[in-house]
């Protein structure tokens, strides 16, 4: 950092006083040429740092993979992930995941659920859809505020 | 409720056989990595269909019950997509097959026509010309995942999409034997799969198009894919081909066609499903059913299955970048990569498709003359002049069409 302070104020003394400049050019030229290759190894340097910080490979498992130019993470679901070793299949320990693991996995797998990042609008609707649509058994009015809830708080866009 | 272990198959034993003699090998030797874990206790996922997901090599699973699969870009590097290589996309369970089983199904073509059929596939070998072609098939939500806020539905990224050869009859011959009506207004597809909640008379997926697309001769009804029998999990014993449309239209285990009067109004053909808004939206806005249309051609898009985003390249020295790029509209006349972040684009050489719908292969040569990280861009550009976009293209609810660039990033080392 130090060195790249002196070589600008170098550079800048010689554009101010330019007959001086002229006279010592050569001296000049020879200096900022040493500063120069300094800088680039000190460059070379950082890019070998950088490469070898760099995994290389993809984990293609991982939502968040650094390596994806596509995906930023802010775009994926970030609830948690899914989790067939787990006995509530990796659902985030908040209130109503006992609730969602009794109604949401009979039909398919919780998967599906623990994908999504859409808005709270969006899981009313799908709520609605799963009871009209898809034979899914009524809910009393307390445990679909309670799923809902807890759909809005883990899986939804802006959350967490 | 705590997840219990239930053992109700949803493929008996038998049908393994359907998939073929390297089936053993999958079992013991090529299970992906983490697949067993996946499945740990998932009630009514059998040992059956681990195996016949086991026979997908390499591919991300996104759902286990219903089966959905997704093949990785750098995996789709083949110009012709292997069977083990091609996406699952299943709204429903299998199909019980001892209850249908091949030697015994029939396709039936019925509604507004003059002569109803009832065919064998040995009636469609036989009476029927048999053609071959190539023809790509991806799902209309390909690319849901990027969309922000998410847009429901299984987060494909980039790998439903695939290009196998295809055996069969033309739908078109099929319906002039049976006489298409002139009150004729479109199709409606109907399977054996079943609905996720047991419920026999719901469909998972009925899907169908407007008489004149399914008159266009390059749809298909298939019984080979790559010169084998179709793979269970993608139609097994005969399924349509519907090229250049979402892949629903291209409806898996086939038992009827059936000519309506009016726009089908089967699972999926309704509400928001394989719809788009009638005018832009912004980004999370519920749009109501009556401003939902169904979507017909997919947009021109690409991928770059080589090098595999995250490979490290030479200095100074070219390397081959190449993939695929196909559009709903017919034939991409041009590709073009960038390194620069679009700044600036290099033609890479593009072949002409194997037949109409099948994906065009393309590869350039790309040399990084200084060190550092890059992103390598693909951009293709259709017949129609309709190019793909850098960035997500328009919201909308159910995510689909989404056919933004694709990005791989290289380290020049
Ligand atoms: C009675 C059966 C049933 C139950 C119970 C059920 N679902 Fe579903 N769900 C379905 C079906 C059928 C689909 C459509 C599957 C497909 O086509 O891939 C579906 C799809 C979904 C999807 C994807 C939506 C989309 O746009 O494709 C989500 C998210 C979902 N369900 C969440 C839930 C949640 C949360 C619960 C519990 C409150 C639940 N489901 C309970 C049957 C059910």
């Amino acid at each position: 950092m130090r060195h790249i302070i002196i070589f600008a104020v170098v550079t800048t003394l010689l554009a101010a006083c330019a007959p001086d400049a002229i006279t010592n050019s050569g001296q000049q030229a020879a200096q900022s040429q040493s500063e120069k290759s300094e800088l680039q190894q000190r460059r070379e340097a950082r890019i070998k740092q950088m490469a070898d910080n760099w995994p290389g490979t993809v984990n293609l498992k991982d939502p968040f993979n650094a390596l994806d130019p596509m995906i930023k993470p802010s775009s994926v679901g970030r609830g948690s992930v899914f989790d067939a070793n787990d006995d509530y299949w990796g659902l985030p320990r908040t209130p109503g995941y006992e609730e969602v693991a009794t109604y949401c996995a009979s039909c398919h797998s919780l998967a599906i659920v623990m994908q999504q990042h859409v808005t709270p609008e969006r899981w009313q609707y799908l709520l609605t859809w799963m009871l009209e649509k898809q034979n899914m058994p009524p809910l009393d009015p307390e445990e679909h505020a309670l799923v809902l809830k807890y759909l809005t708080t883990n899986f939804s866009s802006g959350s967490k | 409720m705590k997840k219990s272990k239930n053992s109700k198959l949803g493929v008996s034993r038998r049908h393994l056989l359907l998939a073929g003699a390297s089936t053993v090998a999958c079992l013991s030797g090529m299970m992906p990595a983490g697949f067993s874990s996946v499945f740990a206790g998932e009630p009514e996922t059998g040992l059956d269909s681990e195996a016949l997901m086991a026979l997908k090599d390499g591919l991300t699973l996104l759902n286990a019950r219903p089966v959905n699969m997704e093949t990785p870009a750098h995996l789709l590097d083949d110009a012709i997509t292997p069977a083990h290589r091609l996406f699952v996309r299943n709204n429903g369970h299998l199909p019980d097959y001892d209850e249908h089983p091949e030697a015994s199904w029939t396709l039936t073509i019925d509604g507004e026509v003059t002569t109803p059929l009832n065919l064998s596939i040995a009636d469609l070998k036989r009476d029927f010309e048999v053609v071959r072609k190539q023809i790509w098939i991806e799902c209309g939500g390909n690319g849901r995942k990027f969309y922000e806020p998410g847009a429901s539905g299984n987060q494909w990224s980039l790998g439903a999409i695939g290009c196998p050869i295809w055996t069969g009859v033309r739908l078109k011959d099929v319906l002039e034997r049976a006489g298409v009506k002139d009150n004729a207004v479109y199709t409606a597809h109907h399977s054996i799969d079943t609905h996720l909640s047991g419920d026999p008379d719901k469909a998972p997926i009925s899907r169908g198009v407007p008489i004149a697309k399914a008159l266009d001769e390059n749809c298909l009804i298939v019984f080979e894919m790559n010169g084998a029998p179709l793979p269970v999990l993608n139609g097994f014993p005969l399924r349509l081909i519907v090229p250049g449309w979402p892949g629903s239209c291209s409806q898996k285990w086939l038992k009827r066609i059936q000519i309506r009067d009016r726009i089908h109004d089967g699972t999926k053909m309704t509400g928001a499903a394989y719809r788009m808004p009638a005018y832009p939206v912004s980004p999370g806005t519920e749009v109501p059913k009556e401003d939902m249309v169904i979507i017909h051609e997919l947009p021109v898009k690409s991928l770059i299955t080589s090098p595999v985003t995250g490979a490290r390249a030479p200095v100074g020295e070219p390397i081959e970048v190449r993939g695929h790029a196909w559009s709903g509209e017919g034939d991409v006349v041009a590709l073009e990569v960038s390194v620069d972040f679009g700044a600036s684009w290099q033609k890479a050489t593009l072949d002409a498709p194997a037949n109409k719908y099948a994906w065009q292969q393309w590869r350039a040569d790309l040399t990084f003359e200084k060190a550092g990280y890059y992103e390598v861009w693909a951009r293709a550009t259709d017949r129609t002049g309709k190019r793909q976009p850098s960035v997500v293209p328009g919201w909308n609810p159910k995510g689909y069409l989404n056919n933004m660039q694709h990005r791989v990033a290289v380290f020049a080392v």
